[in-house]
């Protein structure tokens, strides 16, 4: 119950006033030229297992067109406040790390969900969604962990990764 | 082609006209007529005792002496006894007064879109029923391919010549489940598109849903990924689907064609895949005459498109004929007994939190599992499901219920933050119950019939009913009126008639001779209401009796907030899949209510209907209805007057809050000249009921912009903006905005392959031969009739 609150307030809109936690930023470029598709997978980091993250992207000559939860999760969800002010997405989930439907690396195809990733220190490094873009010509993602919280309600400290990728030709 | 060929193209079509027609029945000319379009045949017609439909702008046309000839020419055939056009173009023919022998065609042709001319008679028209219909056919070109912009088929759909009744769609199944809690209900529709082709496809579906229904989320799942769909300007979603499906992605887009009516479309669909689309709703659940109505519109039924909406209209053509009515938005229809492969199942779950005296289906076979004394599960019987009419589920209260209730709450993701700065509320409010009847003062009642070809059979027997009825209610000090439309309007005098027995029963005469035909020229029918002089003795109420199958609904809605005056409408909804958003906004904006006609429902007919509505004309009003927020800091309230109240009929009024509502909300009012004052306690809503405050509280404002718009006369880009940015800041789909999802991960080989529509069977009740354009005939298609 109290996960699921704190999780809930953790995530987009309501978390992003009312708690600000911990905020990391990252940066990530994509060259190319010509409007085309891409994806960026966005993977948080934190001191313990994670619960609930918001993550705010953004960058020049993106449109994001999809949002999807990793491993077949449920999509997370989007604040459209902040996206039909600009091209800036703030996104939000809640995670349950012991679910097998727990966020993890794994990329695009891979049925079976991986563990989350244990790092220096005991960090957790998981993956939390894709977001599919349209872009158009070279362009640089800003990506800022907005709000972090473990498994048991509480604040924790982390960090944002974005991994960017692209289907090949058919 | 050549004049020589065109020639060759009129004998021919002459040549099979005649052996159509000639001493034929109508139904042998209609077999016929179905025989030879299903030889390759088309028709090509022109119109008689009156004006050709309006042709676009690309086509030429050409006078000559004693003869009218286009090219391309305007398809269809005539009716030589009403002149009724009933079909449209076709690019392939060429229509000579000298090469008919059935009949001269003459006159001046002139204007862009509109042709003023005057035909000549039939010769031979000696053999000619009235009912029959003259078929001028031509060969049938062949079918284009397909086209990128507009819904519709390629070539391999319904190519299955050793199984006809049989038709591969790509949508395999839709699942439906809705959550009914207390006023509100959260519905997921899931719609499974699957490629049975060899290549390949896009999948174009045309759908109904709930005109109140706030379309929020939107999510494609591919496999076991599952996409989210961001909210966009609907321009920009479009933008990016096209260049999703151009560059071989999987993209889902879900656009409002009109505020019940969406088209999904789902591109790269690859053989043997299957793709699903999941789509929430939310809508407020209103209170009718003390029960409670849970409606799903399982299709869409052909509608007909004046000349005014020609290409921003919703076309219905014949399975097959893909752009063959011209229209933005397109629905293909399975002609009489073809089957699409296509099911739906619906499984409603109601929570009324008070306990349930009744729960029923009336318009399906269904299964009613009572769970609890308040709880109850509804559930699409396998023997029904054919989508080919509205689901109605509707369910009584015991005792005493509810009367009115406030819930506000967040909207946002994850949004129980209690003394935010701003939440979303919903009130709903019901008149107190009053079952005294007053005196009434002397009614002026205009009873305004539909009689177009998609009220032909059950319908129109309906509403002959329902005026029937309505001219028995009646009293001495009454007048009344009678006007029915369909090209045209007539109507029963000149004037309002005393409610005397001789002139009630000329008027049950008049309704009696009232027969379904031709096109629905509604705006005619609305003026001819309207128009005439009001009587300040009497109230006047205008009652419609139509299924409002119609394209131009903003006209008709606009004009009618124009020419109002100090009439009260009150809409009768009439046939298995009425056109509810009509129906609820013209009472709307008239200070009336709607109510709706079923056809297959033995225990509702027009006749009981119209006693309900007289008997809440004949009960008090909650009139000058004020709300005292009690300290709460609202704004933004819709709507911006709250209505009357009549007796059974409760009303949303919706807005934001800050700060939420630390008292209960007073509702004061006056009934029968004496003052009410109701006390509603206001409730938070948490998680789902949140978000479905602010989706329900967004819906309503929209529909507020709409009526401002219309009534204020509003311009398109004031109009546009106005919606737009209410849309994408609650991520609903609306006229302007759209929800879009690409799935950038995978790229699927070839092209973009062909756009396959999906066919949908004509509504429950409504005949096929006079509602479907395109080689299948009918009058829904273009309409392209002038005389609006």
């Amino acid at each position: 119950m109290m996960v699921g609150a704190l999780a809930a307030a953790l995530t987009v809109g309501a978390g992003l006033r009312v708690m600000r936690g911990p905020v990391a930023e990252t940066k990530l470029s994509s060259a190319g030229s010509g409007e085309r598709f891409e994806w960026v997978d966005v993977y948080v980091s934190g001191e313990r297992a994670v619960g609930a993250w918001q993550v705010e992207l953004k960058g020049d000559g993106v449109k994001f067109v999809g949002v999807e939860g990793a491993d077949g999760a449920e999509p997370p969800v989007y604040d459209a406040v902040a996206l039909s002010g600009g091209e800036r997405l703030v996104v939000g989930g809640m995670c349950v790390a012991s679910s097998s439907k727990a966020p993890s690396s794994a990329a695009v195809e891979p049925a079976a969900p991986s563990p989350p990733e244990r790092g220096e220190g005991g960090r957790v490094r998981i993956r939390v969604a894709r977001v599919h873009v349209m872009v158009r010509g070279s362009v640089e993602y800003a990506g800022v962990l907005a709000a972090l919280g473990d498994v048991d309600g509480k604040r924790i400290g982390g960090t944002v990764e974005l991994v960017r990728g692209e289907a090949g030709q058919p | 082609m050549t004049k020589w060929m065109r020639v060759m193209n009129v004998v021919l079509a002459v040549v099979v006209a005649g052996l159509a027609l000639w001493g034929c029945s109508a139904n042998q000319v209609t077999a016929e007529r179905d025989h030879q379009l299903s030889n390759q045949y088309s028709p090509v017609g022109a119109k008689v005792n009156g004006s050709f439909a309006p042709v676009p702008s690309d086509i030429s046309p050409v006078a000559g002496d004693g003869a009218i000839s286009f090219d391309p020419a305007p398809a269809g055939w005539w009716d030589p006894t009403t002149g009724r056009i009933r079909h449209a173009l076709d690019s392939n023919a060429y229509i000579d007064a000298d090469d008919m022998t059935l009949g001269s065609v003459r006159g001046v042709v002139g204007g862009r879109r509109e042709f003023a001319d005057t035909i000549g008679t039939i010769r031979g028209s000696s053999t000619w029923r009235a009912s029959d219909e003259i078929w001028v056919i031509s060969k049938k070109p062949a079918v284009a391919a397909a086209s990128d912009d507009v819904p519709g088929s390629g070539a391999m759909l319904c190519v299955m010549p050793d199984k006809p009744e049989h038709v591969p769609v790509p949508l395999k199944h839709t699942s439906v489940r809705a959550s009914v809690v207390g006023p509100a209900a959260k519905v997921d529709v899931t719609q499974t598109f699957e490629n049975p082709f060899s290549e390949k496809i896009e999948a174009v579906y045309v759908f109904p849903l709930p005109e109140n229904g706030a379309v929020t989320e939107f999510v494609m799942t591919i496999g076991e990924r599952r996409i989210r769909a961001v909210v966009r300007e609907r321009g920009e979603a479009e933008r990016v689907y096209a260049a999703a499906r151009a560059q071989g992605y999987t993209a889902a887009l879900l656009t409002q064609e009109r505020a019940n009516i969406f088209t999904q479309r789902v591109a790269n669909i690859e053989p043997g895949k299957s793709i699903d689309v999941a789509i929430t709703y939310y809508h407020a659940i209103t209170e009718m005459d003390g029960s409670y109505q849970w409606v799903f519109p399982m299709v869409v039924a052909p509608r007909f498109n004046p000349p005014s909406m020609y290409g921003s209209g919703v076309g219905a053509v014949a399975r097959g004929d893909r752009g063959g009515s011209g229209q933005k938005a397109e629905l293909q229809y399975l002609a009489p007994g073809e089957r699409s492969g296509a099911d739906i199942d619906v499984r409603v779950d109601i929570e009324a939190g008070v306990p349930m005296e009744s729960v029923r289906c009336g318009s399906h076979s269904a299964r009613v599992q009572h769970v609890s004394g308040s709880r109850a599960v509804v559930e699409l019987s396998r023997g029904d499901r054919l989508p080919n009419k509205d689901m109605v589920v509707e369910w009584k209260t015991a005792g005493t219920y509810a009367k009115g209730g406030l819930v506000w709450g967040s909207g946002r993701p994850g949004g129980d933050d209690a003394g935010a700065a701003e939440e979303s509320f919903v009130l709903m409010l019901v008149p107190p119950e009053n079952r005294e009847r007053l005196q009434r003062a002397p009614l002026e009642m205009v009873f305004v019939v539909d009689r177009s070809g998609s009220m032909d059979g059950s319908p129109i027997a309906q509403a002959r009913a329902a005026v029937k009825r309505g001219l028995e209610r009646l009293r001495p000090g009454d007048s009344f009126q009678i006007i029915d439309f369909a090209e045209s309007a007539t109507a029963l005098g000149s004037r309002p008639l005393e409610a005397t027995p001789e002139n009630i029963r000329r008027g049950k005469e008049f309704a009696a001779g009232m027969d379904a035909k031709g096109g629905t020229m509604m705006m005619t029918g609305l003026r001819a209401s309207l128009a005439f002089p009001h009587d300040a003795e009497r109230l006047r109420f205008v009652t419609f009796l139509t299924d409002g199958l119609i394209g131009n609904e903003t006209e008709i809605l606009s004009a009618e907030a124009q020419n109002l005056g100090e009439s009260r409408v009150f809409s009768f909804g009439v046939g298995s899949a009425p056109n509810r958003f009509l129906m609820d906004r013209m009472a709307k904006l008239g200070r009336g209510v709607a109510a709706y006609v079923p056809i297959n429902d033995p225990e509702s007919n027009g006749a009981a209907v119209m006693d309900e509505f007289f008997d809440r004309i004949e009960r008090p009003v909650l009139t000058d209805v004020t709300i005292d927020w009690n300290g709460a800091r609202v704004n933004d309230v819709t709507p911006g007057r709250v209505p009357d109240l009549f007796t059974g009929r409760s009303v949303v009024v919706a807005g934001k809050v800050s700060g939420g509502f630390p008292r209960p909300v007073k509702v004061t009012g006056r009934v029968g000249g004496k003052s009410v004052i109701m006390e509603v306690q206001p409730t938070r809503a948490a998680g789902d009921g949140g978000r479905a405050v602010a989706a329900i509280c967004a819906r309503q404002k929209l529909s507020e912009l709409e009526e401002r718009a219309l009534i204020e006369g509003w311009d398109a880009e004031r109009y546009s903006g106005s919606v737009r940015r209410v849309a994408l800041e609650n991520g609903l789909v609306s006229a302007f905005t759209a929800l879009v999802a690409v799935d950038s991960s995978v790229r699927t080989a070839g092209t973009s392959g062909v756009s396959v529509a999906v066919p949908v069977p004509v509504a429950d009740g409504v005949r096929y031969d006079t509602t479907v354009g395109g080689t299948g005939g009918g009058d829904k298609g273009r309409g392209r009739r002038s005389g609006d």
